[in-house]
């Protein structure tokens, strides 16, 4: 992904968090305003402002959850392709990034323990683990 | 805020404000009620024709992307002299008529013929345009080009059935579409996985058959058979086995089912056992990467591979025997799990358990690995 797309993504992720935040903030205001109502007994704000106030703090937490489980999933998803470099003689193992030109069975260089040739033995994409 | 509240209750919301606005409201309220009835089903056209819309921008992007990939790695490994844009914008457009199949008799070399002819032309085309790109890398840019042709003909007809729901207003054409859109969105995101992964010249997961029957190969002679074959002699528990894939790192699936039909000639009939490795689709809920085994042709295509392979071991009787590694279509066209890495070794098990069930010492069996083998050697 291009650095641009990400910055793009960066960008609705921050105004959507803080569009869902100030949403939240004013939903507790009207909540704590209802109550205020409450008290002096204007019966009829007090439920207005309970029903608003519930609905709008509903919404910022659903969306605020909802972009979580998103940048979770994006975690989750972005791949890692792995190689398996592997010495058939000495069982020698080492696990890098994939390199474009990396296949299976390709020889690459000196086993650092015992000096036979290396080969790819695996190439497979793994889930970024979650942090 | 006071008067926000003041003013929703002097609406009539609650009951208690003005009741001509509320009167106003209540009948408002009737009327959109009213409208739902008599333009419920014209309402719900619109919503899907934008639903759907949005969507065809989504799978428009993913064909731009992909486009510009091809591009891209077209200019990097071709290093063509001209603009490689018009040859690529016609191959994109490309087409196959399959035979007529009014007189079905006959049909799969028809069919195979065409084939052959759709490859070959598409081989030249890339050749064309990347004059630089050795031959595993020809095969990689061709996988891409037919990767990106496939997403340029899914988002073409997903467009063609909007702009005709649209023309004709109708709800039942735009309903199917919206219907299936889910999973030709999920296809749609695997093949710009599988760009990726053709583009860097990654093992997919439908090259978990050419992965398993290349363990068998390693560090044994090798030599190619027909059409981009290529086949080792080995020994497993006593057993002659002959064990053939596509010929690997590029991106290639080769003809099989020539070259089980060549050995089978060579051998003059006398093998006693064929099996086939293959990827196949995993039903929800199954796991990718389990493993089964069968009766039958483990080979996906058009199936004129499969006709052969079939064709020749019932001619000879020999038993044909498929092991399947499950995963689903987009792990199929994406760059390859470790879960269905993983399935390598127990499937040269169940290779092996099964040759040992089912042959003497001394009988000769071949061992197809069946799949896309880029980024898989010998």
């Amino acid at each position: 992904m291009k650095s641009s797309d990400l910055n793009k993504g960066r960008t609705y992720f921050y105004i959507v968090i803080l569009f869902s935040l100030a949403v939240l903030a004013y939903s507790l205001w009207i909540l704590y305003d209802s109550y205020t109502a409450y008290l002096e007994g204007r019966t009829g704000n007090f439920y207005m402002g309970l029903v608003i106030g519930a609905i709008g703090i509903g919404l910022a937490i659903s969306s605020l959850t909802t972009l979580r489980k998103r940048i979770i999933m994006i975690q989750t998803m972005e791949p890692r392709t792995v190689t398996v470099e592997f010495c058939n003689k000495c069982q020698y193992k080492k696990i890098r990034k994939f390199k474009k030109g990396d296949y299976v069975h390709k020889k690459t260089k000196k086993c650092p323990q015992c000096g036979t040739n290396l080969v790819i033995s695996e190439i497979y994409v793994e889930a970024k683990k979650k942090s | 805020m006071q008067n926000l509240l003041d003013f929703t209750l002097q609406l009539g919301l609650l009951g208690s404000g003005d009741s001509t606005t509320g009167t106003m409201i209540s009948t408002l309220m009737y009327l959109t009620f009213i409208a739902f009835i008599f333009f419920g089903q014209k309402i719900q056209l619109y919503t899907m024709l934008w639903s759907v819309g949005g969507t065809l921008k989504k799978l428009d992007f993913l064909r731009t992307e992909v486009k510009k990939l091809t591009l891209e790695t077209i200019k990097e490994i071709g290093k063509p002299k001209e603009d490689p844009t018009p040859k690529l914008n016609s191959l994109l457009e490309h087409f196959l008529i399959s035979p007529v199949n009014l007189d079905p008799a006959g049909i799969v070399a028809k069919f195979d013929h065409l084939l052959d002819v759709r490859e070959d032309k598409f081989k030249n085309d890339v050749k064309m345009i990347a004059p630089a790109a050795n031959k595993v890398q020809i095969n990689n840019l061709e996988n891409l080009v037919e990767s990106s042709l496939a997403l340029n003909t899914i988002y073409r007809i997903v467009r063609h059935f909007y702009l005709l729901s649209k023309k004709t207003s109708s709800f039942y054409l735009i309903l199917q579409l919206q219907m299936i859109l889910p999973l030709v969105m999920q296809e749609a995101e695997a093949l710009q996985g599988a760009s990726q992964a053709f583009a860097q010249g990654q093992p997919i997961g439908d090259g978990i058959g050419a992965l398993v029957a290349s363990k068998f190969m390693l560090n044994k002679k090798k030599r190619k058979v027909k059409k981009d074959v290529v086949v080792s002699e080995t020994k497993i528990d006593g057993r002659k086995a002959t064990v053939l894939k596509a010929e690997g790192p590029g991106g290639n699936v080769g003809k099989p089912g020539d070259a089980v039909k060549q050995i089978i000639k060579e051998k003059k009939g006398k093998v006693k056992l064929i099996i086939m490795i293959d990827a196949a689709l995993k039903f929800e809920g199954e796991n990718s990467g389990e493993i089964s085994e069968g009766i039958g042709a483990a080979i996906g295509g058009v199936g004129t591979e499969k006709f052969k392979i079939e064709e020749v071991a019932s001619k000879y009787k020999i038993p044909l025997y498929a092991v399947i590694i499950k995963e689903s279509i987009q792990d199929a066209i994406s760059p390859m799990k470790k879960e269905i890495n993983e399935a390598t070794d127990k499937a040269i098990e169940r290779i092996k358990a099964l040759i040992k069930e089912n042959t003497k010492k001394g009988d000769t069996i071949i061992i197809a690995g069946i799949g896309n083998t880029i980024g898989i050697g010998q």
